[in-house]
Formats: structure tokens, C-alpha cells, sequence
């Protein structure tokens, strides 16, 4: 419709203003987030260097005030609210993260160091997940028994059900003690990676499943399948060709939510398999009472939530030509049938819907 | 897989014969079709009508054997060319659908894959059945694109369907159909959810093509004016049984089935004349609803609208707004007791227009006068209270209702809203109504789930009677309903309106149906009146060439030249 190089120019542009907004979000949920957890652990009753230090050392810790007023500046936890809010807001901007009160080292480096081996776990078990919800599906789909397909149906859910702690002792027990092909513990052998990610693939899997299954079969009954069908296309066609990104589509967001999940919801899988990772350090840093390290965890589970559902959003406009911004053409406002949504004709139903839905140019 | 057709034009092509359909859900079993048999001949056009519930899009469904969940034929033979589909494999199956069976489905704006490009969705069974290379098939879907006469194919190709308009779409779903020269095309309600202009150019288009190439064409429609217009034979059914078959001209001039006779006597395009109201003779149900109802001194019209004006600002992510002007300076009055239709196509500015009359919208600027009152600027309370004098009901009467209400409940509702009556009142008044709508009684306690779509719009009427209105604005109220039911309806409205001295705002996309109802018609397009006068006068001597393109597009005429 445009010659070449406009198009280009017209395509970045609109490229640019469809995602800007998305990235200012991210923005705003990053410093939200920042903002939220500084206030929520300083209006927490105690001092937090106290409550580490008698943690530390047991409840005869005797502090004198000018050592302690030290040990704050060291941590960065001294000053008015005000000063220490962007003392930190300046920190979390240029990277660091403050230091560790229980260990003493920098939070970025500690977070730096785990954050390979959960979220190779992470991906990993994302990657099986996935696969194995549109393996289920698909078999589901082709099939022409009802009875296999209810099975398979059954299924995963499963995988919900089983708590990860369950799954992971059983995974040691006969992998690790058993056959002895996977470690059960540690992060060292590039092999330990596997049982972690197969137990957190099942729950991972079964979720999205659940809602990848739902839009398969809806897709399936829908009438752009029957015109496939109608076409000859054979049932693998159509579900490769026809439902499996239309299904996406709708699975995506899930997707999106379980990714954050991931992020920071590894704890009991790393406990369970004494793998080093982001979730067991909350853990410990929880049970520190290490705020530094806290905050920091929770601003990079932040980052990277946001991340993905960037990425997300950017994904749904890849995918899906309809929520692409227009190339500023008029025409081609999906037009509706002869008829209007009408609101139900209650006698007081003042407020009807004033929307542009009412009535469009038809192209 | 290209076949040429057959040489020998007389032959039968497909033959159907004794054909049972069941439907199984939830271990309870329904049978769809009946032992239907009938045949198509090569080159022929044979129409299925019927209303819905008739059975006749599962025969179309089962033809290709794709009978949605639960449906399964349980006897009959579908020969097709010699071989039975009822009983032919998967593998024979794929290598017949697309191919030698092409098939237009019912609702262009779903049947299309929203997420592939026209072009590349044209050109899938191409790729099929012609074993085209990617680019040859690319090149062959654009020309098929220009064949079904869309403009700028190359570009429209390329394009997602979201972008097209609802009778471009149907024009590619029609392009795809015929993609590989099929022998038979099914094409089952092509038209039903498309403008009455745009209607007649696709199924132009659709007869084109089954001349040019001499396909058989199974046309299944609910409207008997359309197969009328276009098939050679017409089969009719009723209830999954075949009630008649025969030559088209014939079947219509010359009904011999009691339902055949209803569905002709029934079809808007086919009589042309106003109802006039039944005479009701005995007590008069439903006037003590009216009782109450002030009686106006005024004698002017009693709705009169100014200089209408409606802007909607269209936002498409990364596009400068646009402003869209749904109605520009719309003028129009509505004497009392009278019917003035707004026609129009979608996107005309009917609907909104409609709105704003009965302050459902408020308007950018202009006025509204009911009975002599400024209603324009009317709020909260007043404009409450003027509900009781303006009812509106819609079109779609499954979204209208509560399903979860008993119909008791959903005709009442306006009066416990009004504190009108007490409980023992409220169920009096909506006997009468129901009576007043010709609905047994026995319904009251039922939920719109068990009711059939015309029963309910019975519904969404008395609801709209029950505050006793002097006016109701009537958004398309049939157009989501059988032939037959429309009638019905239509011929309720008039008698209502002579019997409660009501007046009406009618707005149809369809003229077949507004000339069965209208005094006064006003024609609108693209958001202004292109023209208005007494129904006579429009109708019988338009001034609009526009006006003569929808008058030219009721179906029905031409079998009745």
C-alpha cells in the first residue's frame, strides 16, 4: 500500500508508539515496587541492624550506640526516611544494591552468583512445561477416540495436585538413590540441573495446559476450523497451521504470570534439591532478617516480571495482526454486522454503552 | 486434482438418499434429519430452505461429514459422483473437501483465520489439492482475489481479515471455495449476515462463478425470497423431514405444503404490502396498563428531532485520532400513532441515531422533542421518569433478556423499578401482557433459555409495553429471526399499534421488512438522510439512486418478474 521506504518509517514509528507506553509501565512497576517494599520494611517495627545483630549473636548481643550507628552507615541504613529512600533509589539505579548484613557481601554480586542456576532451572523446566501441555493437547486433538481424548484431558491436572516437595523426594528417590543417573544435590554437575526442572516443570505444565487445552478445543469448535476442515487440510495442518497460534494467543498471558512465578517461586525446589538459587537465598535472608538482601531480591523479581510481561505485550502485537498498531489507514475498522450491541432494556437503564462500537464505516 | 467438469451437463453430481442424522448430548438423543433425500444435478443450483432448527445446515455439514460434536448419520446414502461419502474414509474424504466440494460458510467474520494473511489462507489449498509451488499458489489466490471482485488484490493479499470489510471476507471465504474448480459448492447461509446491497452483489458474484465454470451450487438459506432469486430447484424443510421439492417457479407460484404456503405468504421480499392490524374483537387485554397513561392534548408529532449530530473519536494505537461522524444534521419527526422507519446498512448511523431519539445517547448538538418537551438536555430523575413514555426494544433477543429471570420477573421489572403495583398486581399486569403478546400464560415462570427467539422477542415487547409507553423505538426487532417468526412479529407490532395508539421509531437495514410496517421511511447513509417521505412515496417513486439500490436488493424479485 505505501511504497517501500515511507512503510519502513511508517512501520518503526508505530512500532515505536505501540511500545512505548509498555516500557513506562515497566518503569513505573519497577519504582512502585522499589517504593513499596522500602516503606513496608521500615515501617516494620525494630531496628533492622539490631534485629540481624541479636539474630547473629543471640539475645546477650550488647551493642554500644556508637558501634551500632556504624554498622547502619555501613549497611546504608542511616539518616532520615527521606535521605535513605534515595540514597537507595540512587543505588538501585546505578546497580548496587547495598551490602548483606548477614554476610557482608555486596547483594548485587550474591544475586549476581545465584541467579545463573535458578533460572537455568527455571527455563528449563518453562521449555518442558510447555512442551509437554501442547504434546497432551495435540494427542488430544488428533485422536478420534473421546475416551483417549477424556484421558489425556485428565491428566495434568495431576501435575497441579502433587505438591513440588512430593515430586522432588520422589524424583531423588528413584533417579538419584535409585538408578543414580542425576545428582540429588548441589549445583556443580551440569546434570543437577534436571530433576529440579522436571519437578518444576509438572505444576509449570499442568497450569498452562489447563488454559492451552481450553483454547485448543474452543479454537477447534470455532468456524474458521471448520472452513480448514472444509479446505481438506488434514488435522495436523490445521492444529500446526490454524489453532496452535490462535490457542497461543490466548495462553500467552498465562505464560506471562508463570514465568513471574518462576522467578521467585523456586524456593522449595532448591531446598528440596540444596541447590544454591535466588529462592533459597530469600529464604535465608528472610530468616536473617537481611533487609539489603530482601530489597534486593524483590526489586530483580520485579525487573524481571516486568520484563516478561513486556516482552508479553510485545509478543501479543508479533502475534496477533489485530492489536498491531494501524499504519494510519482508515479503512479496515472491523466493521460490524448490520446489528449493535445493545444493553438489556431494563426501564432504568439509563447508561448504555457510548462507544464508538455503535456504528462504523464499513470499508 | 483439477478436474474439468464433466462434459455431460445433465448427470447427477450428488444424490442423496434416505438420510438419518442424530445428535447425542448428554446421553439424550435428537434427530436432526429424518430420511431426507434429494439430488443435485452438474452445473444445477438447488436450494435447502428452512428455518432454523430444520436441520438443514447439519445436511449441509454432513455432506462434507463435519457435523459438529454429538452428530453422527445413522442411515441414508451421500452419493457423490458415484461414491458415498456417508461411508467413505478420513483419507478419500480430505482429498474430496476443497477440492471437489467446495464450501461457503455461514459468518465471514469467523470464518477466517485471524491471525493469517487472505492471500497465504487462499492459497493453502492451492498448495493442497493443485500441488501449486508457494509462489504459484501465492500468484493464483491473488487472481482468484480479483476474480471474486475485490479491489487492489495484490495489496488485499496481503492483508489480515480484520481488515476487510464483512462482504469482502465473504468474498474470499467464496474465492477459497472455488480455489480449486470444485464440482459441487455448498454454501450454507452465505449471505444472512451481510447488508441487503452487499447480499446481492455476493450472491451475484457466487452465480457468476457456478455459471463460468459450471459448478453445482447447494444453497442452504432461510430465506425463501433468496433461493428464489437464484436456485432451480428448491427443496423445503421442516423439522429434519423434506415438506417439499420441486422447480423453483413452481414451488413458489404454486405451494402445495401447508408450510411452504406459510413460508411464501410469509417473505418480505415477496409481498410488498403494509400489514394492516387484525381486527380484535372481545375485551381488549392490557388496557388497564393504559389506563394510567396521560392523554396529550398536543396534536403535533409527538417525537421531533433537530439537526442531530454525533461524533465518535476513533483510536487505533499508534494512528491519529480520527473523528468518525456517526450522524450528521439528522432531521426527522414521528407523527402520533404512526410508524417512521430509519434504513439504512451498517455503519449508516441508524442505530445511533435511534439512541439519541430515545436519550439511550446523548447528542453533540441538535434537539429532541417529545411531545412538545425538550428532551434533549434531560437528567437523572426527569429523564428517568421519561422512560414510562419511550421503551426501546432491540435487536437480539438471547442478550436482551436475564437468562437467569423468570419471564414473570423480566416483564415486571419495569414496573417494581417504577414502584408500580403490588406484587399481586405485578403478576396481573404481566398475564395481561403476556396475553397482550399472544404468550400463553403457562410461560410466566420460565427462563428465556427455554424460550425460542421469536417467543422472546414476544418477551422483550411486553416488557417494553408494561410501563404503558406512547412511543417505542424498535431497533431492528426481527432481523435476528426466521422468515416465518418475522412475520409474526411484524403483524403483532400492528396490531399493538392500533390498539394502544403507539408510535414508532423502526429501524431496519432491511427494506423488505420496513415496507411491511412503515408510514413514514427515511433513508440514512454514511450518518445523513439521503431521503424521506410517506412509504408510498419513497418506496414507489424514489428520488435516490441509493434508495434504488436497496430497493433493488430485496430478494425475491427477481422470481416475481
Amino acid at each position: 500500500m505505501e511504497s517501500a521506504g515511507a512503510s519502513l518509517a511508517n512501520r518503526a514509528r508505530s512500532a515505536l508508539i505501540f511500545v512505548a507506553p509498555k516500557v513506562l509501565q515497566f518503569v513505573f512497576v519497577i519504582w512502585a515496587t522499589y517504593t513499596l517494599t522500602f516503606l513496608l520494611i521500615h515501617f516494620l517495627p525494630g531496628d533492622p541492624v539490631l534485629a540481624a545483630l541479636s539474630l547473629k549473636g543471640g539475645d546477650a548481643t550488647t551493642t554500644d550506640p556508637a558501634a551500632l550507628e556504624k554498622l547502619r552507615a555501613q549497611y546504608g541504613l542511616d539518616g532520615s526516611l527521606f535521605e535513605q529512600y534515595f540514597r537507595h533509589l540512587g543505588g538501585v539505579l546505578s546497580g548496587d544494591l547495598g551490602v548483606s548484613i548477614s554476610t557482608g557481601q555486596q547483594v548485587s554480586t550474591m544475586i549476581a552468583r545465584v541467579i545463573p542456576h535458578s533460572a537455568s532451572i527455571a527455563v528449563l523446566a518453562l521449555v518442558m512445561g510447555i512442551a509437554l501441555a501442547v504434546l497432551v493437547t495435540y494427542l488430544a486433538f488428533i485422536t478420534r477416540s473421546t475416551w483417549v481424548r477424556q484421558t489425556l484431558l485428565q491428566i495434568p491436572p495431576l501435575g497441579v495436585a502433587i505438591p513440588a516437595f512430593l515430586t522432588g523426594l520422589v524424583l531423588i528417590g528413584v533417579f538419584s538413590f535409585g538408578l543414580g543417573w542425576f545428582p540429588s544435590s548441589g549445583t556443580r554437575s551440569p546434570l543437577s540441573v534436571w530433576l529440579p526442572s522436571i519437578t518444576l516443570a509438572l505444576p509449570v505444565g499442568a497450569i498452562f495446559f489447563q488454559v492451552f487445552s481450553a483454547a485448543v478445543f474452543e479454537a477447534a469448535g470455532g468456524a474458521y476450523v471448520f472452513t480448514a476442515v472444509a479446505k481438506g487440510l488434514s488435522p495436523r495442518a490445521i492444529f500446526t497451521r490454524h489453532v496452535l497460534r490462535n490457542s497461543m494467543l490466548a495462553s500467552i498471558t498465562i505464560l506471562g504470570l508463570q514465568i513471574g512465578y518462576l522467578a521467585g517461586g523456586t524456593a522449595v525446589v532448591e531446598t528440596v534439591f540444596s541447590r544454591d538459587g535466588i529462592g533459597r537465598m530469600t529464604v535465608n535472608a528472610v530468616l536473617a532478617r537481611d533487609v539489603n538482601v530482601i530489597t534486593g531480591v524483590v526489586i530483580v523479581v520485579a525487573v524481571v516480571y516486568s520484563l516478561v510481561n513486556l516482552v508479553v505485550d510485545v509478543l501479543y502485537g508479533l502475534i496477533d495482526p489485530r492489536t498491531r498498531p494501524s499504519l494510519g489507514r482508515a479503512k479496515g475498522s472491523s466493521p460490524k454486522s448490520p446489528t449493535t450491541t445493545s444493553t438489556p432494556a431494563a426501564a432504568d437503564s439509563l447508561v448504555a454503552s457510548d462507544d464508538a462500537s455503535a456504528e462504523r464505516t464499513s470499508a | 486434482m483439477s478436474q474439468t467438469p464433466s462434459p455431460e451437463p445433465s448427470g447427477t453430481l450428488l444424490s442423496v438418499t434416505d438420510l438419518h442424522i442424530d445428535y447425542v448430548t448428554g446421553g439424550e438423543t435428537f434427530h436432526a434429519v429424518r430420511g431426507v433425500s434429494f439430488s443435485v444435478p452438474r452445473g444445477g443450483i438447488v436450494a435447502i430452505v428452512g428455518e432454523s432448527g430444520s436441520g438443514k445446515s447439519t445436511i449441509s455439514a454432513s455432506l462434507i461429514r463435519r457435523l459438529s460434536t454429538g452428530g453422527r448419520i445413522t442411515g441414508g446414502r451421500i452419493e457423490f459422483d458415484g461414491t458415498d461419502l456417508a461411508s467413505a474414509g478420513e483419507r478419500f474424504l480430505r482429498s474430496v473437501r476443497g477440492a471437489r466440494i467446495g464450501f461457503v460458510p455461514q459468518d465471514p467474520s469467523n470464518s477466517l483465520n485471524p491471525l493469517m494473511k487472505i492471500g497465504e489462507q487462499i492459497a493453502e489449498p492451492l498448495r493442497l489439492h493443485q500441488k501449486l509451488s508457494t509462489t504459484a499458489a501465492a500468484a493464483r489466490a491473488v487472481e482468484i482475489l480479483a476474480e471474486v471482485g475485490i479491489p487492489d488484490p495484490g495489496a488485499r493479499a496481503q492483508q489480515y481479515p480484520h481488515q476487510l470489510s464483512g462482504g469482502q471476507r465473504q468474498r474470499v471465504l467464496i474465492g477459497m471455495a472455488w480455489a480449486c474448480n470444485p464440482e459441487l459448492v455448498i454454501a450454507d447461509e452465505p449471505t444472512s449476515a451481510l447488508d441487503v446491497t452487499v447480499q446481492a452483489q455476493v450472491l451475484d458474484r457466487m452465480e457468476r462463478l457456478a455459471k463460468e465454470r459450471n459448478t453445482a451450487v447447494l444453497l442452504v438459506t432461510h430465506d425463501l425470497a433468496v433461493a428464489a432469486d437464484r436456485a432451480d430447484r428448491i427443496v423445503v424443510m421442516q423439522a429434519g423431514r423434506i415438506v417439499e421439492q420441486g422447480i423453483a417457479r413452481e414451488v413458489l407460484a404454486n405451494p402445495t405444503h401447508e408450510y411452504t404456503q406459510r413460508l411464501v405468504a410469509a417473505a418480505p421480499g415477496l409481498n410488498s404490502q403494509r400489514l394492516g392490524p387484525r381486527v380484535t374483537t372481545g375485551k381488549v387485554s392490557g388496557s388497564s396498563l393504559f389506563a394510567e397513561r396521560p392523554t396529550s392534548p398536543q396534536q403535533g408529532p409527538i417525537l421531533e428531532a433537530k439537526d442531530l449530530v454525533k461524533t465518535f473519536a476513533l483510536r487505533t494505537p499508534g494512528a491519529p485520532a480520527t473523528t468518525l461522524t456517526a450522524v450528521g444534521n439528522v432531521s426527522f419527526s414521528v407523527p402520533r400513532g404512526k410508524t417512521v422507519s430509519i434504513v439504512g446498512e451498517s455503519g449508516s448511523g441508524k442505530t445511533t441515531t435511534a439512541r439519541i431519539a430515545a436519550r439511550i445517547a446523548e447528542a453533540d448538538s441538535g434537539t429532541v422533542h417529545f411531545d412538545g418537551e425538550d428532551i434533549t438536555t434531560l437528567k437523572g430523575e426527569k429523564l428517568r421518569q421519561l422512560r414510562r413514555r419511550i421503551q426501546v426494544v432491540y435487536q437480539n433477543p438471547f442478550g436482551s433478556l436475564d437468562p437467569r429471570m423468570s419471564i414473570e420477573k423480566i416483564i415486571t421489572e419495569p414496573l417494581r423499578a417504577f414502584k408500580i403495583g403490588n406484587r399481586a398486581g405485578q403478576a396481573a399486569a404481566a398475564r395481561e401482557l403476556l396475553d397482550c403478546v399472544q404468550l400463553s400464560p403457562g410461560l410466566a415462570n420460565r427462563r428465556p433459555g427455554q424460550l425460542s427467539g421469536g417467543q422472546r422477542q414476544r418477551v422483550a415487547i411486553a416488557r417494553a409495553l408494561a410501563l404503558g409507553p406512547e412511543m417505542i423505538v424498535l431497533d431492528e426487532p426481527v432481523s435476528a429471526l426466521d422468515v416465518s417468526v418475522q412475520e409474526q412479529i411484524l403483524q403483532l407490532l400492528v396490531d399493538l399499534q392500533a390498539q394502544f395508539n403507539l408510535s414508532y421509531l423502526f429501524i431496519s437495514h432491511d427494506l423488505g421488512v420496513i415496507r411491511q410496517v412503515s408510514d413514514e421511511i427515511v433513508v440514512m447513509r454514511f450518518g445523513k438522510v439521503i431521503e424521506a417521505g410517506t412509504a408510498a412515496e419513497v418506496l414507489n417513486n424514489p428520488q435516490q439512486d441509493y434508495t434504488r439500490e436497496l430497493l433493488a436488493s430485496i430478494p425475491g424479485q427477481l422470481a416475481v418478474r
